[in-house]
Formats: C-alpha cells, sequence, structure tokens
C-alpha cells in the first residue's frame, strides 16, 4: 500500500514532482462503488418510501389518509426519543439498556408527582425529567468511576427502577392525571402534537450537535477508540458521562410527555419501550451515515418499523407482527451493517491494490524511458 | 503433547518423483492473481531444513500472499509450491507451524491451557488432569530454554513470553517447518534475543525456520539466508552473511538509502525540557534535558522506566519526587489535555489500539479534537484544506484524506498519527517507538521528515525507543536507562546501537 510515498528517494525531495503528483491525488474509485454508495445512504429512505407507496395503493383509504399519518407520528414521537436516548451512549461506545426503564419511570413521576402530590403540572414534568437525567448521570458514574461494564450496570439500573416505580406507585397503574397535565400532553402546534414537535426539535437539536459541532466528532472519536481519544486531550470519562445524561434527560422528556399525553402511565411502559427504541438505533446507524449512529437515520429508520406494522395490520395482519417486525429488524440491522463494513473494506482493498499495480507499471515505464534517453 | 517430540523425523514420507525431500520450502514462480491486481508475479523461494530463512519486502511486496499459500489458505493461481517435496495442503498436519503476528493466543487462559489445546491435554479415567497436563506443559517450556510458568494467564506475560508461548504450542506438536510473520515487532532487545536464541536452537534441531521481519538486526544477526520479494517477484535470494544494512535496504526497496548529514552540530534554539531527579514508582531518580530542535534518545530495556519517563511528560503519570521544568513552567502537567495545551504531543508505542480510530477517516483522525471549546462549530471547509496539506507535506500515500485510516499500510497511519500533533505546532513531541512494525524503507522515511521537521520547525524530540538502532540512528544526544535509574548519557554522532545495547545492560552480556 506504500508504493512512491515510502521509498527513500521520494522521502527526501518533499514537494513531489509533477507527475508523481498527478497520479497520487487521483482517487480510488470503486467499481460499482457509485451505485453501493447510494443504496447505503438511502437504501432505508427508499425503502420507507416505497412501503409508503404500496401500502398507500393498496388501503387508500385508511393508509393514505392525513389521520393515519398524524397518528402514527403521534404513537412514535415517544419511540424516537426513546430511540435517540439509547443511541447518545451506542455513539461514545456503551449501551444504555435502562433507557425504556427510564422513560417509564418518568411516565410515572410526571403523573403521579401532579396527581398524589398535587404538583404544577409543569413541576411534575420537570421534576420526572430531572430524576431521569439523574438517572443516567449514575449509570454514567457507575460505568466510567467503578469499571462496570455497561451493559450489566444497565441492566441492573433497568430492573431496580422498575422495583422503585413498582414501590411509588404501589403495583397500581396511575390513571388519573389532573387536566392542566393533560393540557400540556394534548397541546397541538401547527396541527401536531405537542410531543411529535417535542420530537423533532430533540432530533433536529441533536443532529446538529453531533454533526457541526466539535462535541460531535469527540463523541465518535471516544466511541471508535477511547484510548486514542485520550491520549488526544480528550476527557473520555466526561464524554462517556455526557452521553448518559443527555440520554437519560431525552429518555424523560419521551416519558413525562409520553405519561402527560396518555394521562396515565404503569409500570409495565418502560419494557415495551426499550426494543423498538433499540431496533431503530442500529437500523439507523445503516443508513444516512452507514456505520455510525446518526440522528436522521435513526428516525427513519422508527419510521420505517411503524409504518411497516401499520400497513401490515390494515391489511389485516394480527398485531403479533409488530414484535416480529422489530426483533427481525433488530437482527437484520446488524447483521447487514457487518456484511456492508465486510464487503466496502474487501473492495478498498482491491481497488487500492490495483492503484498500486498501475502505479509500479507507470514507474517501470518512466524508468525505462529515463534509460533509453 | 504425550509424545513429547518437538522435531519429528525428517526422513519420513514418500518423495515424490523430481522434487527433493531435502527442501523445506520449494516455491517455484508462484503467482497469484487478484482480480485486475497481480500480488505474485514469479515468486521464487528456497529454504532448508536446519536454516533460518528471511523473508523480506515492503509492505505490498507480496510477502503476505506468499505465505498464505504456503499455509495452503491462498491456492497459487500458477507455479510449484511443496513443502518437504509433497504439494501443499496434501497433507494437514505435517507438521508446518504458522505463527501470525497476532499469535492467536487465548489471553484469558492459562499458558498450559493454550498448549494443550493444540498438544493435548493429559487425561486421568477420562477426564482432564490438570496437575499432569502442566508438568507435560513445564516438560515442553524447559526444553526449549524458556523460563515461564505454565499456570500463568497468557494475558498477564509480557509481549516476548507470549511470543514464546505461540512459538512452544506449536511445537507441542512436532514441526519440521515454522513460519513466523514479524515475532519481533513489537520487542525490546533482550526479548529479540530470546526469540532469537529459540530459532536458533530450533535450527540446531533440524527444523526449518522461515522469518517474516522489517528488522535489519534480525536478519543481520539471525539470518543464515534470505530471499527478498519486491512487486511479486523475487529479486534476490542469498546468503545473509556479509551483507551490512545499507546493502539489505537497497536489495529490499531497490534504491540505495541515502545518508542524511547529522544534525548535531546545529545550534540549539534553547532549553525546553528538563528534568532532575525527577521520580516516580516508575523511575528514578533520572535527570535529563531536551532542547528546541533536539532530538534525545531514551532508551532502555524493558524494564528500564523508559516509557514511564515519557508518562509522566505527557500528563499520564504523576511525579512522586523531584524538578520537572518544561518551557518556563516548573510543574509537571497533570492530565494530557493540560499537557497538549502547554505543547507536549505524544506518540503512543501501540498504534492501533492507542493512537488510530480505524473506523473513521484520516482527516477525522487528524481533527478527533477540533481546536477550541466542545460548542465551537466543525469547520470542514478548512479542515479538508489542512488535511491535504498535511497528507502532501507528510507524503502520506494515497494522497486521500477523506478515506478511512484502516486502508493505509502501517508506515503512513504512523505518518498521520505524527501529522495529528504537527498541525498544533507542538513544543515537544514525545515518541514511543515511532516506527514499531512500520517496513524498513517507511522507517527510514519518517526519520528523515522527523529530523528534517524538528530542524525546520524547532520542536524537540523526546525519542523513547526499544529499538537501539533507530535511537543510534536518530538521536542527538542518547540517554541509556537501566533498572530505572539513567546511566549513561552518550553523544548521538558517537553511539552505536551495540554500545548502548551493552550499555543498557550494563556491560553483562546475557
Amino acid at each position: 500500500m506504500n508504493g512512491q510515498a515510502s521509498r527513500p528517494d521520494a522521502a527526501v525531495v518533499l514537494a513531489a514532482s509533477a507527475p508523481t503528483n498527478a497520479r497520487k491525488n487521483r482517487s480510488v474509485e470503486i467499481e460499482g462503488g457509485r451505485m453501493l454508495h447510494l443504496l447505503g445512504r438511502f437504501g432505508l429512505v427508499m425503502l420507507l418510501a416505497g412501503v409508503l407507496a404500496t401500502f398507500s395503493i393498496w388501503k387508500p383509504d385508511s393508509f393514505f389518509a392525513w389521520d393515519n399519518f398524524r397518528a402514527t407520528f403521534a404513537q412514535q414521537a415517544i419511540i424516537v426519543m426513546v430511540a435517540l436516548a439509547a443511541m447518545m451512549p451506542l455513539i461514545v461506545g456503551e449501551f444504555d439498556l435502562s433507557v425504556g426503564a427510564n422513560a417509564g419511570f418518568a411516565s410515572i413521576f410526571a403523573v403521579g408527582l401532579s396527581d398524589n402530590q398535587g404538583l404544577n403540572p409543569w413541576l411534575a414534568i420537570i421534576a420526572a425529567v430531572g430524576i431521569s437525567g439523574f438517572v443516567g448521570l449514575t449509570n454514567g458514574l457507575i460505568i466510567t468511576r467503578l469499571k462496570v461494564n455497561s451493559f450489566v450496570a444497565t441492566l441492573g439500573m433497568a430492573t431496580t427502577l422498575g422495583g422503585i416505580g413498582a414501590l411509588y406507585t404501589h403495583e397500581q397503574d396511575l390513571q388519573s392525571a389532573p387536566a392542566g397535565l393533560l393540557r400540556i400532553g394534548r397541546a397541538q402546534l401547527f396541527g401536531l402534537q405537542m410531543t411529535v414537535v417535542v420530537a423533532i426539535v430533540i432530533a433536529a437539536a441533536l443532529a446538529v450537535a453531533l454533526q457541526y459541532l466539535a462535541i460531535g466528532r469527540q463523541f465518535l472519536a471516544v466511541g471508535a477508540n477511547r484510548r486514542a481519544a485520550e491520549l488526544t486531550g480528550i476527557r473520555a470519562n466526561r464524554r462517556i458521562v455526557l452521553a448518559f445524561v443527555v440520554g437519560g434527560v431525552i429518555a424523560g422528556i419521551g416519558g413525562a410527555l409520553y405519561g402527560a399525553n396518555l394521562g396515565a402511565a404503569g409500570i409495565a411502559t418502560g419494557s415495551t419501550l426499550l426494543l423498538p427504541a433499540f431496533a431503530g438505533a442500529f437500523l439507523g446507524s445503516t443508513t444516512i451515515t452507514p456505520g455510525r449512529y446518526n440522528v436522521a437515520g435513526t428516525v427513519v429508520a422508527v419510521l420505517l418499523l411503524a409504518f411497516t406494522v401499520s400497513g401490515l395490520e390494515q391489511v389485516g395482519v394480527q398485531p403479533w407482527i409488530e414484535s416480529v417486525v422489530q426483533g427481525v429488524a433488530l437482527i437484520a440491522a446488524v447483521a447487514f451493517s457487518s456484511w456492508a463494513i465486510r464487503l466496502r473494506t474487501a473492495r478498498l482493498r482491491d481497488a487500492q491494490l490495483a492503484l498500486l499495480a498501475e502505479e509500479d507499471a507507470a514507474d517501470t515505464a518512466a524508468r525505462e524511458s529515463e534509460a533509453t534517453a | 503433547m504425550t509424545s513429547s517430540q518437538f522435531t519429528s523425523g525428517r526422513a519420513q514420507g514418500p518423495s515424490a518423483a523430481g522434487h527433493s525431500t531435502d527442501l523445506a520450502i520449494e516455491a517455484v514462480n508462484v503467482e497469484k492473481v487478484y482480480g485486475a491486481t497481480v500480488a505474485l508475479a514469479g515468486a521464487n523461494l528456497v529454504t532448508h531444513p536446519g536454516e533460518i530463512h528471511a523473508l523480506l519486502g515492503e509492505n505490498g511486496a507480496g510477502k503476505s500472499t506468499l505465505v498464505r499459500i504456503l499455509a495452503g489458505i491462498e491456492r497459487a493461481d500458477a507455479g510449484d509450491v511443496r513443502l518437504f517435496g509433497q504439494p501443499v495442503g496434501s497433507s494437514e498436519a505435517a507438521g508446518h507451524a504458522f505463527i501470525h503476528q497476532d499469535l492467536a493466543l487465548f489471553q484469558n487462559m492459562s499458558v498450559a491451557a493454550n498448549i494443550a489445546l493444540i498438544g493435548g491435554f493429559q487425561h486421568r479415567a477420562g477426564l482432564i488432569d490438570e496437575r499432569a497436563t502442566i508438568e507435560a506443559c513445564e516438560d515442553l517450556l524447559d526444553r526449549l530454554g524458556m523460563r515461564i510458568d505454565p499456570r500463568m494467564l497468557v494475558g498477564e506475560l509480557p509481549l516476548a513470553d507470549q511470543t514464546a508461548v505461540a512459538i512452544a504450542r506449536a511445537l507441542s506438536r512436532g514441526v519440521r517447518l515454522i513460519v513466523l510473520d514479524e515475532p519481533t515487532a513489537y520487542l525490546e532487545a533482550r526479548q529479540v534475543r530470546n526469540v532469537l536464541r529459540l530459532l536458533r536452537r530450533l535450527k540446531e534441531q533440524g527444523v526449518a525456520c522461515l522469518l517474516i521481519t522489517h528488522r535489519a538486526g534480525d536478519v543481520l544477526t539471525a539470518c543464515d539466508s534470505l530471499t527478498v520479494l519486491r512487486d511479486g517477484r523475487t529479486v534476490a535470494s542469498r546468503s545473509a552473511a556479509g551483507l551490512s544494512e545499507p546493502q539489505l535496504i537497497e536489495l529490499i526497496s531497490g534504491h540505495a538509502p541515502t545518508t542524511q548529514p547529522r544534525s548535531a552540530s546545529e545550534v540549539r534554539r534553547g532549553r525546553l525540557l528538563r528534568m532532575s531527579g525527577a521520580s516516580s514508582p516508575g523511575f528514578g531518580p533520572v535527570s535529563l534535558q531536551v532542547g528546541a530542535g533536539e532530538i534525545v534518545g531514551l532508551c532502555g530495556l524493558a524494564d528500564a522506566g523508559a516509557f514511564e519517563v515519557g508518562k509522566t511528560v505527557f500528563g499520564l503519570a504523576r511525579l512522586t519526587d523531584g524538578e520537572f521544568w518544561f518551557d518556563g513552567r516548573s510543574d509537571p502537567p497533570t492530565s494530557p489535555a493540560a499537557a497538549i495545551e502547554r505543547g507536549i504531543a505524544f506518540v503512543p508505542s501501540e498504534r492501533r489500539n492507542a493512537a488510530i480510530a480505524e473506523s473513521m477517516s484520516v482527516r477525522e483522525n487528524l481533527f478527533m479534537k477540533p481546536n477550541g471549546g466542545w460548542y465551537r462549530p466543525l469547520r470542514t471547509r478548512q479542515e479538508r484544506r489542512a488535511a491535504v496539506s498535511l497528507v502532501e507535506r507528510l507524503d502520506v500515500y494515497p494522497a486521500q484524506p477523506e478515506q478511512t485510516i484502516s486502508a493505509f499500510s502501517g508506515g503512513n497511519q504512523q505518518k498521520v498519527v505524527l501529522a495529528k500533533w504537527l498541525r498544533n505546532r507542538p513544543k515537544l513531541l514525545v515518541l514511543n517507538d515511532p516506527t514499531a512494525g512500520v517496513d524498513l524503507a517507511a522507517k527510514a522515511d519518517i526519520h528523515t521528515r522527523l529530523r528534517q521537521m524538528s530542524q525546520e520547525m524547532g520542536f524537540g524530540i523526546l525519542l523513547i525507543s526499544s529499538d537501539f538502532s533507530e535511537v543510534a540512528d536518530l538521536a542527538d544526544r542518547v540517554y541509556v536507562m537501566r533498572r530505572k535509574h539513567v546511566v549513561a548519557e552518550v553523544s548521538g554522532s558517537r553511539a552505536t546501537a551495540n554500545e548502548l545495547v551493552s550499555l543498557a545492560y550494563g556491560g553483562i552480556e546475557i
């Protein structure tokens, strides 16, 4: 792979000669790579478009209706938020299996504090989000300070939260949310439900921070090689804790608004959120910026799964399909991305070897023409 | 392991007509094409039993393809490949051992278990007899002259001992041919000697050894003969006797090495780093100085503490005693971030584990921590421009900063690691084994650039290396450490690798 560069003669001359430069700046073209590239980046978006088109033609009245779309968006806003919450620790290379439980915890406290304790609904929501942020902080500290594997730490945390939730609710579903809370949860903005608007705002803010701010690069570096990031002056532990706190806060906002919207909360909420959230985050990492967890991909993935399920249900498939779609998507997403990485690496190697062979041929030709001259 | 014979007889096996069983490896006119790429275009390799043979060439010359063909992992498109007279792949258990660079050991298992997995466990009443297995393993290690406790976990052993375990494991089955892929790349002088001594013992017992290496020292001290590949062809096949290092480099690269004038006579631009009586749990007391534009070597055996000194300079470890002074301030940095702030750069010795993020592009690796606060917007266009100029300046090949870094060769990755620091115009570079696992030509190139840039940009270099010849080549001044102390200071223009080695050992030949 080091043709020209590492030969001592080329090394002495810092300013490389013109023909060498011309050859060097040629990019490695991957045969059929452009198509593969586009498919890799936008395959999931195309799949979403395909699913929408299919069911719209199949069920023009029920599926292709603004009400259906609005209802799906409203249902999925919570999943999008929990999926983004799960994505944050994944970026820095850690798992948070407690995101679902944490969101459920927030929904219990948003409803419970405003009902049982008679707290102002806004304060109840803020308190619930704060509690979730604190759970994230605790997760982060357990993982970085006590050096507990994040899988184990957050699994333990999820179970613990479930227990404390049961203690607080006396294992009863909370159903009598005050009207003030419901007003917040069911408020409309631009014809969209409050939860949808909040999910859009969070997704946009997160996308900008991760894509366009230095912190996004630092998160990526910590996830890609923690040791290298540390030796570059990035305080990796702090970044990991921050990722868990941000994830916790987002899960809290999602959960609190979910409770406010339903006007009810139960201890079972958390466990139903975990799988769709992880399916969304993993599937999302195969698109837009393949191989990297990203906001846009996660949103697209959650919507794809939701519309697939709602379409299938409308054509008569029973609700069991939801679990099957989510489970299969989770496995398929991971299988697909590992296949894509293998394929990409192999193509890259071939292309570079070809470039090298060409380079050597040109070198030989140059040497021969020098010899004859 | 019950048949604890580690050199099975050579005379076994019928000889195919026309092919000598006296040759260990006989590869004639081997060709291998991948797609449009010619990896091997007529490679020849002949080795004899009882001989250590070096297989040399730059990265990409076709060494690894040839080894894969010898191992039977890939099939040659043309040519004849025979091991002890038999076509490759004809007999699996014919006693050939291939030891790859990553050793393929089980880190969480004991030495005995690692060896027994290949050589066989000792049984009693149908169950594994742990004590007998350990005893058999001890036996094997003794016969090989290795002082390793078979109860230790492999992951807890130093790398040299791990290499030794991998060799012992291969030998536990009885072996006639052993192929080692860069066994000494990350070892220090004494450990290299141990591995090479082990190979010499095997050779005396009639085993054929094929050694793939980037270290000239290995070839010149231990090998009997060598084969050089260039662009998929065998360009030299000869005895190693009487070769010099420059001749070797010329054979490998096809060009005469360019000798750089030493910079020792240059005027220094003031003092940069001073430590006096400094100590920490890993070393001390140590006194040393580095000037701006000066390359100072710090070397010693693995336990000498040289690498620990570098860690304290970069804020990875604390000083417990003594004075520290860097660029006008007398407090040692307390964290890498603080050290970077003060203009100290650090290139770790483990490139893959600690220096590069393989899934990120070259540009992202260069700008892993963009300047300024976390809230600062990324300036992608400026980054692109800066990345192109850094990549061109260091002649990284191919000059494509948007490419994933894992697609680059070791030497080019190492240049990217250096470039990452150069963009911030550091005052002091702490380099740990900067050319480990880099081929000879790329190594010479990196040395030239380091010397040139330290002169031009005026930064000092603290070069900490377990490769004594690298230190002798590059440094203006060398401190030699032994058992956590600096025992000698040698002027670089007079230092030779041999002199440094003997100072590091304290004059005692081991």
